[in-house]
């Protein structure tokens, strides 16, 4: 009953808008002859992580890490395994039918592919009104204000209504998924990878945009990319990923200054710096080798294949996320001490 | 022209004719390449520096072609050649990656049979010796077990290896230029760094000549030394990389390095250029750039800037510069 009150009520303080606990999701792999082998790829192991109302949390790795499968699993898109999803003091994998509806229109999504996350029958209008439609929340008239209201949010021309999806360039369909996000008024928004399949120019623009709404929406972001130049720009904390773990979250400035966890300041050093006059200064640690697959992630941490400094207790026992200075946790067991960062204007 | 010059490409157009009219995705291009030298093309989509790769590489198709220009490899016009000497050039004296490593290797045949053709091809090799070089190229790029390698498919290879594939098979046969066309776009970050590295350290080794096509100004301030800055078809800015980064000139070439995400520092403003590239077809009058460019002023709305020399080595195409020096 108090949980029922509680999910009702408008106010509910806590600290954190989002929490994750021990959020696994595990895929079945069915092989060999009548599928009878079965195996599992860890896309998610284990993470636990929180997002602050009006923050940015970034969240970063590459291709295989588990990034993208922790924002559909937040954005209920996947069935979890295991763990919890706490939304403003509700675990959402308790809600189900009209209640999990409507708090999951607070939760709203902008994917990485305008050109494949548009329907393309439907017309701007039209794909802006969606969800204002189908949550009940305006018709008629008060549906067009609303849809032509959000259009001159994202910055786009009003006259475009009747266009179809093809008609635009990649950087106004962003903008499209971008309006279409907000029409909801959600507090949480989950990007994943909103700016990569953009133009330098333009990803600019999209991300000086969704700055711009986050302080007028009062919004909070994941921002979910492979980048880390997008990702530092816009996150106030920035957690890594590898193999279905986080290694290491914490604020953006002490991540990118020192670096606690080999992997990020291996993914720190290969970044390449607009910066003609520093190529031969840099520290260059190149991480050899590929990542694992994640069915069969290495034992112990799951980087001590790659990790330059690995010791033996790495190939055996496995890391825990700890909190290893105020603020910025690590799962290492031989966190770096003198970690090189790439911040030179600190 | 200078012995040491290994590409030389003079007012390039490279035309697409289609139902809806002439598209010039090329239009009077020139820049060169010297010896050992690494060049990169940039500019965003619909800028035409690929167009301009497959111009050189002979590669474009039908609609398109070379309209006018010359283009100078080893000081012979190799727009005037046949197409069987064409093809004898291609691959041999000059190679070519692409983007994606997965669409740009055969899926039917192993890693093996790709490379060693090429090998047995152009330098008439017998079918061991090629399969001698092909392992010698894979181990070379750092592929580790290239016997294993060598019979596998490439479906089987991640990203990163695959692209190593693909540079073991452009350098199987030593060229003497290289083309990259956005050689790391694909890959993770990670994986880019270990395949910039592997460039860097072939280029010195062999004395190749890379020309790298790309939209990212951090490779770009990582690995070349002369910078081709390419808007609408068009070159907007050429210079040597140091010059670029510290003094660009040209109202797009600054818009692009403020918009670029400055990951060293904590403090960074991100500027952006406002609209998009014009499409082919709907180029403006004028400077081709007048639409996005906040300096833009009457006369670049009716005459067209040339490509004109501001300082040794430092050329511009934009009015803004046209008596000496101008702070922008």
């Amino acid at each position: 009953m108090e949980q029922l009150m509680k999910e009702d009520s408008k106010n509910v303080q806590t600290e954190y808008l989002l929490e994750v606990r021990g959020l696994k999701k595990y895929f079945d792999v069915s092989e060999g002859l009548f599928k009878k082998r079965k195996s599992f790829v860890r896309a998610v192991d284990n993470i636990d992580f929180f997002v602050k109302p009006g923050e940015t949390l970034g969240i970063v790795g590459e291709s295989g890490c588990g990034k993208s499968t922790t924002g559909n699993l937040i954005m209920q898109l996947l069935d979890k395994t295991e763990g919890e999803i706490i939304f403003e003091g509700v675990d959402l994998g308790k809600l189900s039918g009209e209640k999990l509806r409507r708090k999951r229109a607070e939760i709203q999504m902008i994917f990485q592919d305008p050109f494949s996350s548009l329907n393309p029958r439907m017309r701007v209008f039209d794909i802006i009104a969606e969800p204002l439609k189908t949550h009940h929340v305006a018709k008629g008239k008060e549906l067009e204000n609303q849809v032509y209201e959000l259009m001159d949010v994202v910055g786009l021309d009003r006259s475009y209504a009747r266009r179809y999806p093809h008609e635009f360039s990649g950087g106004q369909r962003q903008r499209i998924g971008i309006a279409r996000a907000l029409a909801l008024k959600p507090k949480l928004i989950i990007c994943d990878e909103p700016v990569s399949a953009l133009d330098v120019s333009i990803q600019s623009q999209i991300l000086n945009l969704m700055a711009k709404l986050q302080k007028e929406f009062n919004l909070t972001y994941i921002f979910i990319a492979h980048g880390l130049p997008a990702v530092k720009h816009i996150s106030d904390r920035i957690a890594v990923m590898y193999l279905g773990k986080i290694v290491e979250i914490t604020t953006k400035e002490k991540l990118f200054d020192q670096p606690l966890h080999p992997y990020t300041e291996g993914l720190l050093s290969a970044v390449p710096i607009p910066d003609p006059t520093l190529r031969d200064k840099k520290n260059r640690i190149i991480i050899e080798g590929d990542m694992p697959s994640p069915a069969n992630p290495p034992s112990g941490c799951r980087f001590h294949p790659r990790c330059p400094y690995a010791q033996e207790r790495c190939k055996i026992e496995e890391p825990k996320l700890v909190e290893e200075q105020q603020d910025h946790f690590v799962a290492c067991h031989f966190p770096l001490e003198e970690g090189h960062g790439i911040l030179l204007d600190k | 022209m200078t012995t040491d010059t290994i590409l030389e490409v003079k007012d390039l157009k490279t035309y697409f004719y289609t139902e809806n009219g002439v598209i010039p995705s090329v239009d009077g291009v020139t820049f060169d390449i010297k010896k050992g030298e690494t060049i990169a093309i940039v500019g965003e989509s619909g800028s035409g520096k690929s167009v301009t790769s497959l111009s050189i590489m002979g590669l474009v198709g039908s609609p398109g072609k070379v309209a006018g220009g010359e283009i100078l490899f080893e000081g012979k016009d190799i727009t005037k050649i046949s197409k069987r000497e064409m093809r004898k050039l291609r691959g041999n004296e000059i190679a070519m990656i692409f983007q994606e490593p997965l669409t740009s290797l055969n899926p039917l045949f192993t890693v093996g049979n790709q490379i060693s053709e090429s090998i047995r091809l152009h330098q008439k090799a017998s079918k061991e010796e090629a399969k001698k070089i092909a392992i010698e190229m894979l181990k070379k790029v750092g592929i580790p077990r290239a016997e294993k390698i060598y019979s596998s498919h490439p479906h089987l290879l991640s990203g990163g290896m695959r692209q190593r594939v693909m540079i073991a098979m452009a350098l199987s046969c030593n060229p003497k230029l290289l083309i990259a066309d956005e050689p790391t776009t694909a890959l993770d970050v990670t994986i880019q760094a270990q395949i910039l590295e592997l460039m860097r350290n072939l280029s010195r080794e062999n004395d190749t000549s890379i020309m790298l096509i790309t939209h990212d100004l951090g490779v770009v301030a990582e690995m070349v030394d002369k910078v081709i800055v390419m808007y609408a078809g068009q070159v907007v800015e050429h210079t040597d990389v140091y010059t670029l980064f510290k003094d660009p000139k040209h109202p797009y070439t600054k818009g692009l390095l403020d918009s670029t995400p400055k990951i060293h520092e904590l403090k960074e403003e991100l500027q952006s250029i406002e609209g998009t590239v014009p499409p082919p077809g709907s180029i403006p009058v004028g400077c081709r750039f007048n639409t996005r460019c906040p300096y833009a002023t009457e006369k670049c709305f009716s005459e067209t800037p040339e490509l004109t020399e501001v300082s040794p080595n430092h050329q511009v195409r934009c009015w803004l510069h046209e008596e000496g020096e101008v702070a922008i």
